[in-house]
């Protein structure tokens, strides 16, 4: 049975219960009223008794007065019969005492014929004697009658005093009984549930199993509802810590991007700035130098301009690659690399030459690479001047080598050379921005690197540096399938 | 006479910004003894060695006045300011103070620059002439101790 079935149960012995007193509380208050009728009864024959005594003695008969005492005592008898119901009835019958209700209807009986009689006394049609004979023969039989009521009444009330009041009190215990056996066992059933909810270090399969036996319907469906219910909450928790992470991430990145962006735009002012600063100072130096007659000095310093402005181009330049190699290109072309190196060789010309050193390239491709050139052209050539300008002036022979090949799916390009190397601390910085680790050659912007990387990441590709005071080798990996 | 000149010690990894700078100093017509270290670890392994360089050069080291660069290879003038902080406490180079040679510099830059005591001015590459240069030499450097 579920918690509702057996609340209703108790709801429906409280009922009954409270029912049976308040009926058994009127039917006891019923066998006074019997008793008080009664009484009323005799009372009234007692004053018809009186009218008749002065009647026999000789006084005149006056009809409306008897007439009325009559009435009055009738009406005991009606009411003693409306208040038997068929309950008080059957009982009646069964304990033997329903010939009080037959002497109730006796006596209206007797009260019918006694008003009869005083109508044909008017009329005329009987005498006075036979008058006062018939009202003593009825006051004889109501209180005859009277007398024999008393006793039928009186065991009734009785046996329902008897039979009532233990009933109530059954039914009252047998209701405690049952309502406390119903409490507890709803009461047990949730304690139960509390127990298996709160016991530790099950599996979930076994508690599962445990609730599906333990527990009745109702419960089971609130366990169901609230598992769900905590299920949704931490899925919704678990949903909300996502977004909030992502959040944060993006945030993070944003702001990453953002002190890149600064960093970038102050180190890039800056170093427009220098050489132009530079180049001012200089020129006036040549104003004062020529003024003087020291033309040599001026010469000088006319050089010194001429190289921070080659300084500054190159600073252009390269800044201008890096804002481009953010965005594609729709230039892609098939890239012929021995032309590339032809080309790139032209340019570096002066540095090789400069720094004694010797450039070779290599290449293995086993098919046509069609992407856009100038990204290539921009990785190698940083990388191979990078290798020129830091050679190694106290080595036998400096060089730079230069190899390109595909295998499976990936171009490799490798750039090794045996100059000064980058010191271990610094190898991790070799590609921020504006980042030099050479004082006696700082020719470089200081962005070279940072556009190779940028160039690597745009093909989602890869850079790997081992580097010694015997030299750096670049290794630069890239996915076929990206290029294009 | 026998004149010893003060020492200086311009930290600047730019060529060009150097010979400004020294070409600026001579028109003073101060006499200075013009030391020049091309980055902060230069420069450092230049005051670390004080002993020695102490023994080699009892009048020419340390340094009275830094002009120092802030953006170099290698250790730049920020890194310089901290590691040289330290140095400050190990070596005896009180007297030794530092002004600023740069272009330009972040606003968070100057703020940290500023809270070490013994950085003494900020000048901006291009923007002085040397008569300005001189006389923040003279509030420096005391050239009355260096008269014999």
């Amino acid at each position: 049975m579920n918690i509702s079935k057996k609340l209703i149960l108790i709801v429906i012995l409280t009922v009954t219960v409270a029912s049976v007193t308040i009926f058994s509380a009127f039917e006891i208050a019923k066998g006074a009223k019997f008793h008080q009728l009664n009484f009323l009864h005799l009372k009234y024959i007692n004053q018809l008794t009186k009218s008749f005594e002065s009647i026999r003695q000789g006084a005149p008969i006056n009809t409306n007065t008897i007439k009325k005492d009559i009435l009055v005592i009738r009406q005991q008898p009606i009411e003693c019969l409306l208040q038997a119901n068929v309950l008080n009835k059957f009982i009646m019958n069964i304990i033997n005492t329903s010939q009080a209700l037959t002497i109730c209807k006796k006596d209206i009986m007797i009260a019918n014929t006694a008003l009869e009689s005083i109508s044909q006394y008017e009329n005329s049609e009987i005498t006075r004697n036979e008058f006062i004979t018939g009202l003593e023969h009825a006051i004889y039989n109501f209180n005859k009658n009277s007398n024999e009521f008393e006793q039928p009444i009186n065991k009734t009330v009785t046996f329902i005093l008897i039979t009532l009041i233990p009933l109530v009190l059954i039914i009252s215990m047998l209701n405690i009984i049952i309502i406390s056996y119903l409490s507890r066992t709803i009461s047990s059933s949730i304690r139960n549930l509390t127990i298996l909810l709160s016991s530790k270090s099950k599996d979930n399969a076994n508690l599962d199993d445990d609730l599906e036996s333990n527990t009745t319907d109702e419960l089971k469906a609130l366990i169901i509802a609230a598992k769900q219910r905590i299920k949704k909450d931490l899925l919704n928790l678990e949903f909300s810590k996502e977004l909030q992470a992502i959040v944060k991430t993006q945030t993070a990145s944003l702001q990453q991007a953002n002190d890149e962006l600064a960093q970038f735009a102050y180190r890039a002012s800056h170093d427009l700035k220098s050489p132009l600063s530079g180049a001012k100072s200089l020129a006036q130096f040549i104003i004062q130098d020529i003024k003087t007659g020291d033309t040599d000095e001026a010469i000088n310093n006319a050089k010194k301009i001429h190289q921070q402005m080659e300084k500054l181009e190159k600073l252009v330049i390269d800044i201008l690659a890096l804002a481009k190699a953010d965005i594609g290109s729709e230039d892609v072309t098939k890239i012929d690399f021995d032309q590339l190196i032809v080309d790139m060789t032209e340019r570096l010309d002066w540095l090789i030459k400069d720094n004694n050193c010797t450039f070779e390239a290599t290449m293995r491709l086993s098919k046509t690479i069609t992407s856009e050139k100038a990204r290539f052209a921009q990785i190698i050539e940083n990388l191979v001047s990078n290798g020129l300008k830091y050679h190694d002036k106290n080595k036998a022979s400096s060089y730079v080598k230069c190899d390109i090949f595909d295998r499976g799916n990936e171009l490799i390009i490798i750039v090794s050379d045996n100059g000064l190397g980058i010191p271990k601390q610094y190898q991790s910085q070799v590609f921020d921005m504006f980042k030099r680790f050479h004082v006696d050659t700082s020719s470089g912007s200081g962005i070279g690197m940072a556009l190779v990387k940028k160039h690597i990441e745009y093909f989602d590709g890869e850079i790997s540096l081992e580097s010694s005071t015997a030299g750096t080798t670049f290794k630069v990996t890239l996915p076929m399938d990206k290029i294009v | 006479m026998n004149t010893i000149k003060p020492p200086i010690l311009i930290i600047d990894d730019d060529e060009v910004d150097r010979y400004v700078l020294k070409r600026l100093i001579k028109e003073t017509q101060l006499p200075l003894n013009i030391f020049e270290k091309k980055d902060g670890q230069e420069a450092l392994d230049f005051l670390q060695n004080y002993e020695e360089n102490k023994k080699e050069d009892p009048d020419g080291f340390p340094p009275v006045l830094i002009f120092l660069d802030i953006n170099m290879p290698r250790v730049n003038g920020i890194q310089f300011l901290e590691e040289f902080a330290k140095l400050r406490e190990i070596i005896e180079v009180d007297s030794c103070v530092v002004m600023m040679f740069s272009s330009s510099a972040r606003e968070e830059e100057k703020e940290k620059i500023m809270t070490y005591d013994f950085v003494k001015d900020y000048l901006v590459k291009g923007s002085f002439k040397a008569d300005e240069l001189k006389e923040k030499l003279l509030s420096i450097i005391d050239f009355s101790l260096y008269e014999n």
